[in-house]
């Protein structure tokens, strides 16, 4: 390697628990899909493949060439992000994708480690560290950082992925500390907000998701049909499950968007209580991998780029299972190395290379 | 920004433990939610899953057969195809529903209401033929499927069709046998489970066949259909010469109560049931009852002479056809003084009757004829059984005593009658009617088996004999029922001409008769009972003129498909023991086709059998068994075929066999 590392400081725990949700995931893919898209489980592991590849590239480089580029990085994403409103193709009703050739990425969540970077460098060069945390003013670029591609991924309209962003940039300025009174000024704007998010700035499915989410039964064949089935598919695979490839829920397609966002419900439908909390535990391995690599990196910018990908696995997880648990309302977003789709998986794996890289290189002076 | 202070550091681990806690917050939720899903609400959510996804098929298993006491089938089930449709992979309706019109002939609305049902599933046709599904299938419409259903063949058309009664189109026994026995016949759990998806395919994919084990038991009847065959045809002849309204016939052998034969013409064929009123299908021997008349005098004269109230010879003042009971009179058909019981017997004297009726009392005649099986049902197993009507003997006032012991101001059936003079015959000794002998497993082999029942002695052996002795006067020269006498053996019986009771007037009809004659052969060892009676005759009504030749017809062919030899040579060469009137003796004892026997088939490998002379249910077993597709035509038995037999195998598309009925083969014969 060019810029040195020692391999006997990768983090071996947090590799394990990424390999095992990976093949669980395919193999999982699998049992979704074997009818309806029989090749499907062949793609998601050659992106995995891909995926590797992309982390291993990631960590190969002394990961403050990151801290330099960026900026360059950043702007790169904003302008794929506008390119994929003017020549996004629509699907189900939002520009999300950016074709290339037959392939189709999705900008957004490229846009999540571009983020993630571009925080950890504005907040690596900043001197000031105020003692009582940073007031809202201060905190103006940041605040700008994160709403630019927030407000360009809800014009998509992506609510998810939107969300997903505004809560990882407030992860990472809420790990550099807010200034108590502001944070309660934040809130109460945010509280106010909300009314008026709900009435003018939400669309009317989304609002409908929401409203099914404090009552899933009352529309069950409307706008709750996909929690409830979610619910009865995780339900009836009781304690040990039904069986691989024999979840009925998901064989006979009661399981709606089953290899995408709700493939954790495919999951503990055939393999139970137990196998899913064993996932949820790998998940938990990584997030706590994640944050000792934080704790252990050799300066801020290291810290604050694990804590970013920390939260990134966090966020999704969280998001992506309390909604197939009918914990929260229906949102779209993947859950990490198990949902299906190209983008999704290099964005964690470049993730993944991010904590590897830093995990390396922190006693290198 | 190479380094950072301590104080920082140590803030960030503040933070890094306050996230490790967030995690395990978690962590702890989702553990939770998951565990009260899976764990605590599985079974709630298990039952959610199944409601959608398991879909339950009611289709009728094969129905059982049903045989007569030979094996000869009666009825049986043969699948055919029906066209059912998936609305909802209908696209366009009308484009559908006419191409289906045209190949099925139905009208195109019809179809086409039914195909934008919002149901899953909606029968187009049941049990079309053959062609018309073919046309179907090759029509390649999206959204229509075939399944085959069993269908009821009744193979001999009308023979015993009210006994065996019918099975509607989903295959519910509806009338005699079939109804009784429904459940029975009808066979196992017809529920078939299978998986359904999001959008309610799967379970139309593939339509499974009723598996066998659900196959229904077939029925082996006491009824034999030789026996059958003739007294139908005898009854509908009579029917014809008499211009009655309707004949009726029963059957039955004395000893244990088997019901040989059972008919009422004209008859039906349950082939097209829909197609008759609901008159003629009724079995008119069980569920209709009537005055008997005359008949009635067989159980008077019983209780009189078992109790030795009078005996064969003492003497009865007939009063010259005039006596009075309170203040009615009662008449006889000729005017008599003195005779013997024997003769007042055998000239049916009412007046005669009323005397013994009277000596005996309404509690000890009634005690009899409630032993004799009046007044309740038979249980014969046959759906609808009136109990007739025979008042408590509390109630009669002295007239009523007088009339009921010749036959008048009492309702029955005529199953009731054939039980009670059955019992005559069998030594006193009377057995329940026994129509079902046997259920048959699908396998062919014995379920359960219907043993004789006795219903107990009704009168002491020597009575029975003396009885019949005195009955057997009736068919001797001069008795009112000579013309039931068989050449070459004696007969024992007893004529009956009853009025009928006018619904619209009141009291008796003038012309509304029923005349009917009962009796048994031989008398030294009564092998059959046989009641014929005639509803509205037109003329002359005596059931000595228009039942007992029918009974005479019915009885010796009976006699002879038994194998009963008669007991002296026909007045041939005058040697025989008795004379007969001539008029009587119509020629010498004719044969009557046995069963016919069943052909053995030799089975070329690969080549087309010769089916002539099989049963339909042959045929349909052994193509079954060779994959052959077959169009049956007719009834009865094989005739004909198409291709000829010994066709190479793989050359033949579908078989066609045609089917003659016994019935139809007899009357060229």
């Amino acid at each position: 390697m060019r810029s040195g590392g020692r391999i006997e400081n990768i983090d071996w725990y947090l590799l394990a628990a990424v390999a095992g949700l990976c093949v669980l995931g395919v193999v999982n893919l699998y049992s979704a899909t074997r009818f309806s898209k029989p090749d499907l489980y062949v793609t998601q592991a050659a992106w995995i493949g891909l995926g590797v590849v992309v982390a291993v590239i990631t960590a190969a480089f002394d990961y403050r060439i990151y801290e330099r580029i960026a900026v360059p990085v950043y702007f790169l994403v904003g302008i794929l992000l506008v390119l994929v409103l003017v020549a996004g193709t629509k699907v189900y009703g939002s520009r999300r994708w950016l074709g290339i050739g037959g392939l189709g990425i999705q900008p957004s969540e490229l846009a999540k480690p571009a983020l993630i970077l571009m925080l950890a460098h504005y907040f690596h060069n900043d001197e000031r560290l105020p003692s009582k945390g940073y007031s809202l003013w201060q905190l103006k670029w940041p605040l700008v950082m994160i709403l630019v591609p927030v407000i360009l991924i809800l014009k998509e309209p992506d609510l998810g992925t939107a969300g997903v962003f505004l809560l990882i940039g407030a992860s990472m300025v809420m790990f550099m500390g807010v200034n108590r009174k502001n944070l309660m000024v934040g809130a109460a704007a945010l509280l106010i907000a909300l009314p008026i998010a709900w009435f003018f700035l939400l669309h009317d499915y989304q609002r409908a998701r929401i409203m099914s989410f404090v009552n899933p039964g009352a529309d069950a064949l409307g706008a709750g049909y996909h929690a409830l089935q979610s619910m009865i598919a995780i339900g009836s695979g009781g304690l040990y499950g039904k069986g691989f490839m024999k979840g009925t829920q998901t064989q006979l397609d009661f399981l709606p968007e089953q290899h995408t966002d709700f493939i954790f419900s495919v999951f503990a439908e055939e393999w139970g209580f137990i196998f899913a909390s064993l996932v949820i535990l790998m998940y938990l391995v990584i997030i706590y991998r994640a944050l000792v690599i934080a704790g252990r990196a050799r300066e801020r910018f290291g810290t604050l780029v694990a804590v970013g990908v920390a939260s990134m696995v966090f966020w999704h997880v969280f998001i992506n299972v309390g909604m197939v648990l009918g914990l929260m309302p229906v949102v779209g977003v993947t859950l990490p190395y198990f949902s299906y789709g190209g983008s999704s998986i290099l964005m964690f794996m470049i993730g993944i290379g991010l904590l590897i890289n830093i995990s390396m290189r922190r006693y290198l002076f | 920004m190479k380094t950072e202070d301590t104080h920082s550091f140590s803030w960030i681990r503040i933070r890094a433990i306050l996230l490790v806690a967030m995690l395990f917050g978690f962590g702890l939720a989702v553990a939770v939610k998951a565990f009260e899903l899976q764990v605590m609400d599985g079974a709630k959510y298990d039952s959610m899953a199944r409601d959608q996804y398991v879909r339950s098929f009611e289709l009728p298993a094969p129905r059982g057969a049903i045989f007569d006491r030979n094996k000869h089938e009666l009825a049986i089930s043969h699948d055919v195809p029906s066209v059912f449709a998936d609305p909802r992979r209908i696209h366009d309706a009308g484009k559908t529903a006419l191409a289906l019109a045209r190949v099925l002939r139905m009208e195109r609305g019809r179809i086409e209401r039914r195909l934008k049902s919002k149901k899953a599933f909606v029968w187009i046709a049941r049990r079309v033929g053959r062609k018309e599904a073919d046309a179907v299938k090759r029509l390649k419409l999206g959204g229509i499927g075939l399944t085959m259903e069993p269908r009821r063949f009744y193979p001999n058309g009308d023979l015993a069709a009210q006994v065996l009664g019918f099975a509607g189109v989903d295959s519910v026994g509806l009338e005699g046998l079939e109804k009784q026995f429904d459940a029975v016949l009808k066979g196992g759990d017809q529920v078939l489970r299978g998986l359904r998806d999001a959008l309610g395919r799967g379970a139309l994919l593939d339509a499974p066949r009723p598996i066998e084990s659900l196959q229904g038991m077939g029925l082996v009847l006491t009824i034999d259909s030789a026996i059958q065959n003739t007294l139908e045809h005898a009854l509908s002849e009579a029917v014809r010469r008499s211009g009655s309204k309707a004949g009726t016939g029963i059957v039955m052998d004395p000893r244990n109560g088997d019901i040989l034969a059972m008919a009422t013409e004209p008859g039906f064929d349950p082939n097209k049931f829909s197609k008759y009123s609901a008159s003629r299908r009724r079995n008119r021997s069980v569920t209709d009852c009537f005055e008997p008349g005359s008949i009635f005098k067989i159980y008077t004269y019983a209780a009189a002479l078992d109790l030795g109230v009078v005996s064969p010879g003492d003497i009865i003042n007939c009063e010259n056809s005039n006596y009075k009971v309170s203040n009615h009179i009662i008449h006889d058909s000729h005017p008599h003084q003195n005779l013997t019981v024997v003769d007042a017997f055998k000239v049916s004297s009412n007046i005669a009757a009323a005397k013994i009726g009277q000596k005996l009392g309404p509690k000890r005649l009634y005690g009899y004829l409630r032993k004799f099986g009046f007044g309740s049902k038979t249980g014969i197993s046959l759906p609808g059984e009136t109990r007739g009507i025979l008042s408590p003997a509390y109630r009669w006032r002295p007239i009523n005593t007088a009339t009921i012991s010749f036959g008048q101001g009492v309702s029955v059936s005529g199953i009731q009658i054939v039980s009670a003079t059955a019992a005559v015959a069998n030594n006193g000794i009377r057995m329940k009617p026994r129509l079902v002998k046997s259920l048959l497993k699908p396998d062919g082999s014995v379920e359960k088996t219907y043993p004789p029942m006795s219903e107990g002695r009704v009168i002491r052996s020597d009575t029975a004999h003396e009885l019949a002795e005195i009955m057997e006067k009736v068919t001797g020269p001069g008795g009112t029922g000579r013309r039931a006498a068989i050449p070459g053996f004696n007969v024992a019986g007893k004529t009956g001409t009853a009025q009928k009771v006018d619904p619209v007037a009141g009291g008796y009809s003038r012309d509304k008769r029923i005349g009917s004659f009962v009796g048994f052969v031989p008398v030294e060892k009564p092998r059959v009972v046989v009641l014929i009676s005639m509803d509205e005759p037109k003329g002359v009504a005596y059931g000595g003129v228009v039942a007992a030749p029918v009974f005479a017809k019915v009885a010796k062919a009976a006699l002879t498909r038994l194998g009963v030899r008669p007991l002296y040579r026909a007045a041939k060469d005058g040697s025989a023991k008795r004379e007969r009137p001539d008029d009587l003796a119509d020629g010498t004892i004719q044969d009557l086709e046995g069963p016919p026997p069943i052909p053995k088939v030799r089975v070329e490998s690969g080549k087309l059998p010769d089916f002539s002379g099989l049963s339909m249910r042959a045929v349909a077993r052994l193509a079954g068994k060779m994959g052959l597709e077959i169009d049956l035509y007719g009834t009865g038995l094989a005739v004909k075929q198409e291709p000829m037999p010994g066709t190479v195998l793989k050359k033949v598309g579908v078989c066609k066999v045609w089917f003659k009925s016994l019935a139809k083969r007899r009357k060229g014969a």
